[in-house]
């Protein structure tokens, strides 16, 4: 009888209290997102939240960077290489219910090439894709896409974020608010958005591939990285991606703490408006970069935690060859470009940056602070100017930025994905309303015909052959000064697993330690 | 001041404290650069984030720069920010009091409400939107934080002024054929001083702080400025690993504060007896 | 009475007109230009023209003002930001608004709590060590800066209390009120509760010592003036004791004047909150304000901003209201 009874209790108990969450991994930031719908931003802190909630054709591996199948189960391109056919998987549906289906890639593409009434109103990566001419369906899963020239890259690019495929149903359900109500079919589906707080998903139920191992994971927004480390501490979050470097040795020393690092495929960069006076002048940026004391910037700014940059292309994707002329560190030489330019009476340099931690720099003001204080042994004051998140990127496209700290982080393995994007002219946009990812306004035609035709050159020799060539271009004309490459970190509880993937932030594969 | 007073405040032991500390702030702030052999912006890589030493007498920050001499070389910023911030909350404040409780009517009208609109918003929140909307730096600092203590003076001096208009003196004055102006210029006004330099004192002490929290929130001095709330803003960083940084910037703010506000009670207290 | 309170809301209303108006043309100046926001780089000139006539720009401000005013009055409506896409500046206030207040009224309590007591004790006990203490205390209290006490208060307890946000966000509280200790009750989850207020405690520790230092001072000051009133001497003579004294007669006259010190504390909370839950990232308005402030979102710091200027002038009424009512001798026919 008791026995009976205490099972009745025991039912009722479950039958009446909600199951308690099981397992929410919790996500501690300093970054922000702008947008979560993957053809309208260019934000880090936007990727990392998409990846777990859209997927794209083709993906990357589990622990590498080589391709592998995803939303397309298998693909094949035509023998002069214009034509790819991609075969999609089935059984697959988004969050919000629909299916996916050849129409719904070709939705996506529309959009990301701007062909679609349902486009966001800027598409950062756009000029990346240009490469596409038509993409059609063929039957309900299946997929061509039409080139208007072989490419090197395009398979890669079809690996990256802004080629996540969306949901048509809901981007024309919630029209411009898509970005605040995102639908994949990936293994995480959008929960709650509190601003500037937090962003919460929850496990894809019906996702079609192994299922994620926490129920939910909330992404908090924890500004200050000393709170955050706090919370780490207490237990009351499982990682940290924006540790103070000066914390590093005593959470390494730390029993129930790891710090989780990556190979760095990321650059950090000072760039400059090459359309504004007198940032115009090579003499001026050449000062700049020689100026620039890289191993002090390592030192102070980064606290060892990474390596100074030669080129802006990290040395894991490419090694540059040892023929190219140094721009290390000279204060004579620096002093003699600076004489040539003529400089306004007073003139007062300009540096804007980004007031919040990113992967490539974790503490942006005081990097601005190390530039000002090298600038200035060569006689040329700078004026500091921060910017948040949402208006950085953003003021950068107005035509009137100075000099500019910026960075990239891979988004595939190959050094295309940091020239082309970072100082193709292409990737300027429209050259009077400028929207692309290239802030520094370089259009330099032999560059450009370089990075082009490597593009297009499948042969290893050959590609290697035209990036020496673009970087001995770039070593001329100085439109950014690479400073650094870093490796990604993050400071985690060992009480889960996190295997940090070289591009993209998986985080709905952190498993708990059992 | 008259004698009178001059020998209470001597006798007053807080002022008197008070006194000798901000004098011994103001000294060091200004021979700072004879004491320390170092710039307040020099980086040394070499020497990131150490504790107070012989050599860094209230350690190194975590650009490896001495915070001993950023933190007095911050002295006069913030000085500097606290005086001119006073100076032309005065010079719009006195006057517009002064007309305000002479000349009565329409002027004391205008002017009062104006007095009752920027009292009707927190100091703070006033300060960030005119700091918000002219950007960063010193200048725009003392303009915010200047126009947020207006109102305090002009409402101080108006009532004062209305209280001392209809004495037999100002009377006289105006009897001998004054111009309303000069009357209230040189007759008034120097009568209302008294309570005038009280707050102007205590008002330093105020508008350190909000100035203070300006920069913290990163909306005052331009970034690697050495000033007390922007290292406070920096120090925030390494605040768990590294305390001192934050530590001895937010005690420099303290007691020049505390400092001013037990001078301004004391000088309160000599200059006002009743109120005691 | 109620003509009294009447006159004073009615007054208010120009007040509350003139700051708003204020507010909307600061935001204004330190916000991007709406413009450029919404179109970026695709502002040819034809297109700036066409979407500055859609969002009213080249109508006088005045009308402009007039328009955003229409909406917070008839809809509740403050607008949708146009530097974050979407967002809608309503619900935001909606979700910062509950913890800004749940934050001062918990400071509040705590400096009335400390603040009286040690206040009037000093007072009684004049020029002892209560008194000292006392008193330094609450002079260092209006010394120091506030941001600085959170960060000492957090390197001190940070271990024992949890720091950073008003709940552990594992925690899922239907958000009945928005007032999350009052929904913690609402929803009978005594767990969440205790989470809730041990978020509380040192935030409002930290906002509570400015107005604990105020509350303190005033209180002593206006007791010793009391004490030294000849109907206490009176009492004195006739030969009631001490305590008894104090207790029946003086406390409650002492009262009247920190109620009204209770408005002026009122703001020093609210501004004071700006640098607090910034210290404390505590998702209440200060750090909506500041938020917004970074992002150059004018829709945003205008919204913000209002409603902390509203909140502020509506406390200071009802501290004005409630004094009257306290003290029926101020002679509130003059207003």
């Amino acid at each position: 009888m008791r026995g009976l009874l205490c099972a009745t209790a025991s039912l009722l108990a479950l039958g009446c209290s909600k199951p308690e969450a099981g397992f929410t991994l919790l996500y501690a930031r300093g970054d922000q997102t702008d947008s979560l719908d993957p053809q309208a931003t260019s934000w880090g802190g936007s990727a990392k939240i998409l990846v777990n909630i859209y997927e794209c054709l083709v993906s990357f591996a589990d622990d590498g960077v080589e391709l592998a199948p995803r939303l397309a189960e298998k693909w094949e391109a035509s023998e002069d290489g214009k034509t790819w056919t991609f075969h999609l998987r089935r059984g697959v549906t988004f969050h919000d219910g629909a299916p996916f289906d050849a129409e719904a890639v070709v939705f996506t593409f529309d959009r990301l090439l701007g062909r679609s009434p349902h486009a966001p109103k800027t598409i950062p990566y756009g000029p990346q894709y240009e490469v596409i001419e038509t993409v059609e369906p063929r039957g309900s899963h299946a997929v061509v896409f039409k080139l208007k020239a072989p490419s090197a890259v395009f398979l890669m690019n079809l690996a990256m974020f802004p080629a996540e495929i969306v949901s048509p149903s809901a981007v024309i359900k919630h029209g411009d608010q898509f970005g605040r109500h995102p639908c994949g079919t990936g293994p995480m589906r959008f929960a709650l958005w509190d601003h500037n707080v937090k962003i919460t998903l929850e496990r894809n139920p019906a996702y079609w591939g192994p299922k994620a191992d926490m129920d939910r994971l909330i992404v908090l927004d924890v500004k200050d990285p000393q709170t955050a480390i706090q919370k780490l501490k207490t237990g009351s979050v499982h990682v940290v991606d924006h540790v103070t470097l000066a914390d590093i040795p005593a959470i390494e020393e730390d029993p129930d703490l790891y710090m989780e690092y990556e190979s760095p495929m990321t650059v950090c960069y000072l760039g400059f408006n090459m359309r504004k006076p007198p940032y115009s002048d090579p003499n001026f940026r050449k000062a700049v970069a020689l100026a620039l004391d890289r191993k002090k910037i390592v030192e102070i700014a980064y606290h060892n935690r990474a390596e100074a940059a030669k080129t802006i292309v990290p040395p894991v994707l490419f090694q540059p060859p040892s023929s190219l002329p140094s721009l290390d560190h000279n204060l004579e030489k620096a002093k003699e470009c600076l004489a040539k330019v003529e400089l306004p009476e007073g003139f007062v340099a300009t540096l804007w940056h980004m007031t919040y931690p990113r992967p490539y720099v974790p503490e942006p003001d005081k990097l601005a602070q190390v530039i000002q204080d090298d600038l200035s042994r060569i006689g040329l004051p700078l004026k500091l100017e921060g910017f948040n998140v949402d208006i950085y990127t953003k003021k950068l496209q107005d035509l009137d930025h100075p000099m500019f700290l910026l960075g990239w982080n891979a988004d595939i393995a190959d050094p295309d994905n940091f020239l082309y994007a970072l100082l193709h002219g292409d990737s300027i946009g429209d050259p009077d309303h400028p929207s692309g990812t290239n802030h520094s306004f370089f259009n330099h035609p032999e560059f450009n015909e370089r990075v082009k035709t490597a593009q297009m050159t499948l042969d290893a020799s050959k590609r290697k052959k035209l990036y020496d060539e673009a970087l001995a271009i770039l070593h001329a004309e100085v439109p950014v000064v690479p400073l650094v490459h870093v490796r990604q970190m993050a400071a985690v509880s060992k009480k889960v697993t996190y295997n940090h993937h070289p591009i993209e932030y998986r985080l709905w594969k952190i498993k708990r330690v059992q | 001041m008259n004698a009178r007073s001059w020998r209470t405040l001597r006798r007053h032991k807080s002022a008197m404290a008070g006194l000798l500390t901000l004098a011994i702030l103001t000294i060091l702030s200004l021979s700072v650069g004879f004491l320390s052999p170092y710039h307040p912006r020099q980086m040394d890589p070499d020497r990131l984030l150490e504790t107070p030493s012989a050599r860094h007498l209230l350690g190194t920050d975590d650009a490896g720069r001495d915070v001993f001499t950023r933190l007095f070389y911050g002295g006069r910023v913030s000085l500097v920010i606290g005086l001119a911030a006073v100076g032309l909350a005065m010079l719009a404040g006195i006057p517009l009091g002064a007309m305000a409780g002479y000349f009565g009517g329409w002027v004391d009208m205008t002017v009062s409400r104006l007095i009752e609109i920027m009292l009707a918003l927190p100091t703070i929140l006033l300060a960030i939107l005119i700091a918000a909307s002219m950007g960063k730096g010193m200048d725009t600092l003392i303009l915010a934080v200047g126009i947020v203590g207006v109102p305090q003076f002009a409402r101080q001096v108006r009532g004062s002024v209305l209280a001392l208009k209809e004495h037999e003196f100002v009377l006289a004055s105006r009897a001998l054929g004054s111009s309303p102006w000069r009357t209230l210029f040189h007759d008034v006004v120097p009568n209302a001083m008294g309570p005038i330099i009280v707050l102007a004192t205590l008002g330093v002490g105020t508008a350190i702080l909000t100035a203070a929290g300006l920069s913290f929130l990163g909306l005052g001095v331009e970034t690697g400025t050495p000033e007390w709330g922007a290292m406070l803003h920096e120090g925030r960083r390494v605040f768990r690993s590294s305390p001192h940084v934050a530590v001895f910037s937010g005690l420099a703010i303290t007691l020049a504060v505390l400092a001013i506000n037990l001078f301004g009670d004391g000088l309160r207290d000599a200059l006002d007896p009743s109120s005691k | 009475m109620i003509s009294y309170v009447a006159r004073r809301l009615l007054a208010a209303v120009p007040l509350l007109f003139i700051v708003s108006f204020g507010v909307f043309v600061l935001s204004r100046a330190g916000g991007r230009d709406p413009v450029d926001a919404i179109l970026g780089e695709k502002g040819t000139p034809e297109a700036r023209e066409r979407v500055t006539r859609e969002l009213g720009l080249d109508r006088p401000l005045l009308v402009q003002y007039g328009i955003y005013l229409r909406g917070i009055l008839t809809r509740g409506d403050f607008g949708e930001s146009y530097i974050q896409r979407g967002v809608k500046v309503t619900e935001r206030i909606q979700r910062r608004f509950p913890p800004t207040v749940e934050l001062t009224v918990a400071a509040m309590f705590l400096a009335i709590l400390l603040g009286l007591p040690s206040g009037l004790l000093s007072a009684v006990y004049k020029s002892t060590w209560v008194d000292y203490l006392s008193m330094t205390v609450s002079l260092l209290g209006v010394s120091i800066p506030v941001f600085w006490l959170g960060l000492l208060l957090i390197l001190a307890f940070g271990g024992w209390l949890p720091v950073g946000g008003n709940l552990d966000p594992t925690i899922d509280i239907a958000a009945r009120t928005g007032f999350l200790t009052i929904d913690c009750v609402l929803a009978g989850n005594a767990r969440a509760l205790g989470n809730a207020l041990a978020h509380l405690v040192l935030p409002a520790a930290a906002l509570a010592t400015i107005p604990l230092a105020m509350t303190a001072r005033i209180a002593r000051a206006s007791m010793l003036e009391v004490l030294g009133s000849d109907y206490i001497r009176t009492a004195r003579a006739k030969g009631l004791r001490g305590s008894a004294v104090v207790l029946k007669h003086a406390f409650r006259n002492a009262l009247v004047p920190v109620v009204t010190l209770l408005g002026l504390e009122f703001g020093y909370l609210l501004g004071g909150a700006v640098l607090t839950e910034t210290v404390f990232d505590w998702p209440g308005m200060g750090t909506y304000l500041i938020e917004a402030v970074f992002q150059t979102d004018s829709v945003q710091i205008c919204g913000a901003s209002l409603v902390i200027a509203v909140t502020f002038i509506a406390a200071n009424l009802a501290v004005d209201v409630l004094y009257v009512w306290i003290d029926p001798r101020i002679r509130y026919e003059r207003s």
